[in-house]
Formats: C-alpha cells, sequence, structure tokens
C-alpha cells in the first residue's frame, strides 16, 4: 500500500508540465542518438551534462534517464533498416531485424521492436518498484566495512565490461581508472598526491572531463579516418505498414515476457548489463524455439527477445544505482555523474530523504515507455531519416560541445586540455583492445573504496580483520573473488571445448 | 612487433611512471593520526597496473618467440592526414579559446573544420557554424548563468 502511494506521489511529480517536457525531450534526443551509428547515450548524456548546471535536479535527472532507455529504442530502428546497431544491446535485433526488413517484413519488425521495447521497459519499471525497496532494507544496514565490500564487489563485477577484451587488458584498464581517482587531494589527510606538480591537479580528475575525453572525443578521432563509414549504405526502405496484428502480438507476447525478465535480472548485476542481457536472452530463446532454424535468418522472435530484454536490463541497471549508488555500467557511470553534478547521491538515504526525485524518476520511466512508444510507431518513416544527418556536423558538433562543457566545469581551459588527452588516451585504448568502460566505473569506485576502507580503519583501530566481521562482507568479498575468476573459468571452459570439438572432427 | 607487445610495453611503463610517483608524491610523507597513509593505494595500484601490464606482456613475448600464431596486423596508422589536421586546429583553438574568446575562437573552429571535411557545402557550414555559438552562447549566458570568455576583442 505504501508503495502504492509513493508510486502515485511519483506521477504527480512527473506529470508536472516541466517534468514532463523535459522527460520527453530525454527520450527524444535519446532516441535520435540511439539511431545514429558512433554516437550512444554516453557520449550524449557526457556531452550534455553541463547544461543541466542551475537546473532543478528532478526535471533535469529525468532528461538523462530518458536519453539513456530512449537509446535503447532507437538503436533498434538502424539496427533493423540498416544493419548498423546505434546501441551495442541492439546487435542481437540486428541479427533478426535487418533479415526481416530485407525480406519485405520492415514494417513488422519495427513494431515488433517497438512493442517489445515498449513491454521490457514497462515490467522492469515494475520490477525496479519491487526490488528496490528490498535492496534498500539490506542496504541501509551497512556500515563502512560493509560498503567496501560492496565496492570490492562491484570493481570485480566490472571485469565483466571487458567490451570483448581480455582480463589482463580489463584488470589494466581498472588499474587506470583506480589510478586516476588517488590523484589530487587525499580525502584522509588532506595532503596533495599523485599531481605531479601540476596545481590544476590539486581538485582531482573530474568524471565528466574524463567521460568527455574518452567517450566523445575518442569517438571522433576514431571515426575521422573513415568519414562516409557511418553513413547507412545497405538502407531498406520500409514498403509495408508499420504494425502489428493482434495474433502477430500473441505469437511474440510470451517472447517479450521471457526476455524481459532475464534482461532486468542479468541488467542488474553490476558489469554484466544490457550488452549481455540481450544476447543471453537469445540463446535462451533459440533453445526453446521449435523451429530453430529460422533464427539467423529473420525471426520476429529473435527481435521480440532482443528488444525486451535489453530495455528491461537498463531497468535492471538502475537498482544497483539508485539503491546502493553503484554504477554498473559506463551509461550508469555518467548517470551518476550527472546525479552526482546535481547535488544528489544515490543510495538508501536517498529513497529516504528525496522520495520526490526517485519516486518522480521511476513513475517517469513509464511515462518516458508511453512517449515512446507513441512516437515510434507512427514516426518511424520520419525518424530513419536522422541516419542523412552529415557525419561531419555531427563530430563538429560533438567537439564543440565537449569543449564548451568541459570548460564551463571550473571555467578553466585546463579542463579542455585533459578532454584533449583523455581522447587521444581514449582512442589508443580502443585500438590497443583495452575497455574503456571500466576506467570511468573505477574512477568513480576508487575514491568510495579507499573512504570506506579508511573509515573501516579508523573504525577499528587498524584492525583488517574489520572487513571480514559480518557476513554479508564475507558473502561479498567471496562473490567478488567468484566475479573475479569467473572470465579465467569460462575461458578455460572455452578452450577446452574447442579442444574436444577438433579431437572429434580429428 | 605485435600489437599485444607494443600495449603491453606501453601499460608496463604507465605501472612504473605511476610507482615511481607514488612515492615521490608530496603526501609520501608519513601522516601519523590518519587510519591510512595516503599513498597506501597508489602504491597498490601501481602494483594492479604492473601486474595486469605484464600479464599482457609475457604470453606476448612468449608467443611471438614460439612463432605459434604469424600475426600480419593491419593496424592503421594513428597520424592520418584527416586526424593530424582536426587535431592540430583543436590545438590551437583551445590555445585561442581565451584570448579570441569563445565566440570568434568557436566560429573560426567550426568554420574550418567543417570546410576541411566537406569545403563544397559553405552555406550550410556557415548556418550551422553561427546557428551553434549564438545558439550556445545565450543558453550558457542566459540560461545556465555560465559566462563563456569574452577574450582581447571583448566579443
Amino acid at each position: 500500500m505504501e508503495l502504492f502511494s509513493l508510486l502515485l506521489m511519483g506521477f504527480t511529480v512527473a506529470l508536472t508540465p516541466i517534468n514532463l517536457l523535459f522527460a520527453t525531450g530525454g527520450v527524444i534526443i535519446g532516441q535520435i542518438v540511439g539511431i545514429l551509428p558512433g554516437l550512444g547515450p554516453m557520449v550524449t548524456i557526457a556531452v550534455l551534462l553541463p547544461f543541466t548546471y542551475g537546473l532543478d535536479p528532478i526535471p533535469a535527472i529525468m532528461a538523462f534517464a530518458g536519453i539513456y532507455y530512449g537509446s535503447q529504442f532507437g538503436g533498434a530502428i538502424s539496427a533493423i533498416l540498416v544493419n548498423a546497431p546505434g546501441t551495442e544491446s541492439a546487435v542481437v535485433t540486428a541479427l533478426e531485424g535487418y533479415p526481416m526488413a530485407q525480406k519485405g517484413q520492415g514494417g513488422l519488425a519495427l513494431a515488433t521492436a517497438a512493442i517489445s521495447s515498449f513491454t521490457g521497459g514497462i515490467i522492469g519499471t515494475v520490477a525496479l518498484v519491487l526490488l528496490s525497496p528490498l535492496m534498500i532494507r539490506v542496504v541501509l544496514n551497512f556500515g563502512a566495512p560493509e560498503y567496501f565490500a560492496l565496492m570490492v564487489f562491484a570493481l570485480a563485477c566490472i571485469t565483466g565490461l571487458s567490451e570483448g577484451s581480455t582480463f589482463p587488458k580489463t584488470l589494466f584498464s581498472i588499474c587506470v581508472g583506480l589510478g586516476l581517482a588517488m590523484i589530487g587531494m587525499d580525502p584522509v589527510s588532506s595532503s596533495a598526491r599523485m599531481t605531479f606538480g601540476i596545481g590544476q591537479l590539486y581538485e582531482g580528475i573530474d568524471f565528466i572531463v574524463l567521460a568527455i575525453g574518452m567517450f566523445a572525443f575518442a569517438e571522433v578521432i576514431k571515426n575521422l579516418n573513415r568519414a562516409d563509414n557511418l553513413k547507412p549504405k545497405n538502407k531498406v526502405v520500409v514498403n509495408s505498414k508499420v504494425g502489428i496484428t493482434l495474433k502477430e502480438w500473441l505469437n511474440i507476447f510470451p517472447t517479450t515476457i521471457r526476455g524481459s525478465i532475464i534482461g532486468f535480472f542479468i541488467g542488474v548485476l553490476p558489469g554484466v548489463g544490457t550488452t549481455t542481457s540481450s544476447p543471453l536472452a537469445y540463446v535462451v530463446e533459440k533453445n526453446l524455439a521449435k523451429s530453430k532454424d529460422n533464427f539467423n535468418k529473420g525471426e520476429v522472435k529473435g527481435v521480440a527477445v532482443g528488444e525486451s530484454s535489453n530495455n528491461a536490463g537498463s531497468m535492471g541497471a538502475m537498482v544497483p544505482l539508485l539503491t546502493m549508488g553503484i554504477p554498473g555500467s559506463g551509461t550508469t557511470a555518467i548517470m551518476l555523474t550527472a546525479f552526482m553534478i546535481l547535488g544528489i547521491m544515490p543510495g538508501p538515504l536517498l529513497f529516504q530523504e528525496q522520495p520526490d526525485l526517485v519516486w518522480g524518476l521511476i513513475a517517469s520511466f513509464v511515462i518516458g515507455n508511453f512517449i515512446l512508444l507513441a512516437l515510434n510507431l507512427p514516426l518511424v518513416r520520419f525518424l530513419v531519416k536522422i541516419l542523412e544527418v552529415p557525419d561531419e556536423i555531427l563530430f563538429t558538433l560533438v567537439l564543440l560541445l565537449a569543449t564548451i562543457g568541459a570548460f564551463s566545469l571550473g571555467m578553466r581551459t585546463f579542463d579542455i586540455w585533459l578532454v584533449l588527452i583523455f581522447g587521444i588516451m581514449g582512442h589508443f585504448f580502443k585500438r590497443f583492445k583495452f575497455p574503456l568502460a571500466p576506467v570511468l566505473v573505477s574512477l568513480i569506485l576508487g575514491r568510495m573504496i579507499e573512504n570506506n576502507f579508511a573509515r573501516s580503519m579508523a573504525m577499528s583501530g587498524k584492525d583488517l580483520s574489520i572487513l571480514v566481521s559480518s557476513p554479508i562482507s564475507v558473502l561479498l568479498l567471496l562473490a567478488a573473488v567468484f566475479f573475479l575468476l569467473l572470465p579465467i573459468f569460462i575461458k578455460r571452459l572455452h578452450k577446452r571445448k574447442i579442444r574436444e570439438e577438433i579431437s572429434i572432427s580429428e | 612487433m605485435n600489437s599485444d607487445i607494443k600495449a603491453g610495453l606501453t601499460a608496463f611503463t604507465i605501472g612504473l611512471v605511476y610507482l615511481a610517483a607514488s612515492f615521490s608524491a608530496s603526501g609520501s610523507n608519513m601522516v601519523i593520526s590518519t587510519p591510512i597513509q595516503p599513498t597506501l593505494f597508489p602504491r597498490i595500484i601501481s602494483a594492479g597496473l604492473i601486474i595486469s601490464s605484464l600479464s599482457i606482456l609475457i604470453p606476448a613475448l612468449i608467443k611471438k618467440k614460439r612463432r605459434v600464431i604469424e600475426e600480419k596486423e593491419e593496424i592503421e596508422s594513428f597520424f592520418t592526414k584527416e586526424r593530424k589536421i582536426v587535431l592540430l586546429s583543436y590545438v590551437i583553438y583551445v590555445a585561442l579559446f581565451n584570448i579570441l574568446g569563445y565566440k570568434i575562437s568557436t566560429f573560426i573552429f567550426s568554420m574550418g573544420i567543417l570546410s576541411y571535411l566537406n569545403g563544397r557545402k559553405w552555406k550550410r557550414n556557415l548556418s550551422f557554424s553561427l546557428i551553434f555559438v549564438l545558439t550556445a552562447y545565450y543558453v550558457f549566458s542566459n540560461t545556465l548563468q555560465i559566462q563563456l570568455p569574452i577574450g582581447f576583442f571583448g566579443i
């Protein structure tokens, strides 16, 4: 009952004209950046963050959340029509949606994607509403040692954000992020460290500067060499009506439910996120299907499971972010940065101290999903024209927004130079296959880990055993070891499987 | 030299530099009253950087020695013409940002980059540059109350 009244309050907040305007603006921007391959929610939120200075936190956060889940919606359009997923999580959609479009079923594929995204978004929001209070009850009892264990667990989980890289490279990226977090004033003794004698570094490295540099600037540098590559080459024109019949909807309904449930729970795990949720849900769906042969050739259920799981996953990723203040992915790390800029610290206390913001945000997810559904079905033919925006305009726009954004952080050109350095660094990271998201996430977690470790040591008189004094801490630290070793076991298992297959074929 | 060896060597160097910096950091003086030393975490992290870099470097060197895999990598050069010009223009832009002011420096940079990437459509380039410069200035100055540099000419 209390949950219902909180949600009702959330809707009252979300439906005020200004909040509704920002949420709508956010989902439209998200939809557009989701369609454009090369830009993504991370780049967009990073360059738009400085535009929120002085704004009321509630509409600003609603707009960013709208960009986040709106991009999941938009990613499907370019995946289906151009075979170029606008977001990583839309890869599965491209796998099935593009062949459907080639067969003349583009309208059905687009409608399925829109309805499945909507279902995933709504189921994900309901699960978020139900799971968050339970998580908060647990987290509210946490002291510094438990928080330290939680941060270590989150750090171990982000080894999952490997972006197809090897374990040592992911570990290196994490250490780089942690290393950058140490630059500036030590939070415990207030003495300067790792500043290399540069006065401007005494305040530390801003998350946004790193995010703008490593994600936005590096993306432009990467694409400069292939100015025409982002333009649609294999565009399929949709001649059929963008819509779905009741029979077709009933056919995909169980699939969207399964996809949403899998997507949500995978999304909750820090470091695993939406990029993993849709391929996993897809594999499950393929195994359950009676006619497996249709998959990879344009199976509508493939589109349904891909879209429902990635949208539910993006809601799942909000659980650790909102309840514990832990970013589970690069995008949620930037969302956390947005919260911090606006003077909000996500965590269990946020639900108690600013229920209007939290529940308003959650309610805006529901409203945003309705807006997206309303936009997608009738406007898809118009939206796809966004793909024709010239690349040089996009590149210049990103560079200019990055520059002004970085400058406005502290009104100093030093931050713009940092953006340039991080941009070049980000480019080399990509080129040598080091994942970028763990750098940002560990930059944020690094400071929290050190603070909680210092507080634990202060509590215990420098006795390390306090870190394993409660069952929750022990459980979290054991889980951290498990997640840290998991990629190694999976790799070995994979190698053994390949060897077995080779020996069988011989 | 294959890319993993290059990456491993660079990563190893970064680890060593970071370790050296943690010893020479001003915070390395003992702060007795605090629960942890300011250099404790930086030193643990340097160990992490060095170990992870060696985990990249050593297998890459072993592979090369055993010639298990003949890698023919085609890594594009970083310093392509487009990148050189855009990055150099950007460096000049940032250097002149405070001197010429936001409006003039941003307009010149935007026009320059757009003309280089697509010189033929000058009307479109001009309108984009003007609209961006003025809109962003209006939003930052009036809505967000952030004053962008006005520079030498007072514009």
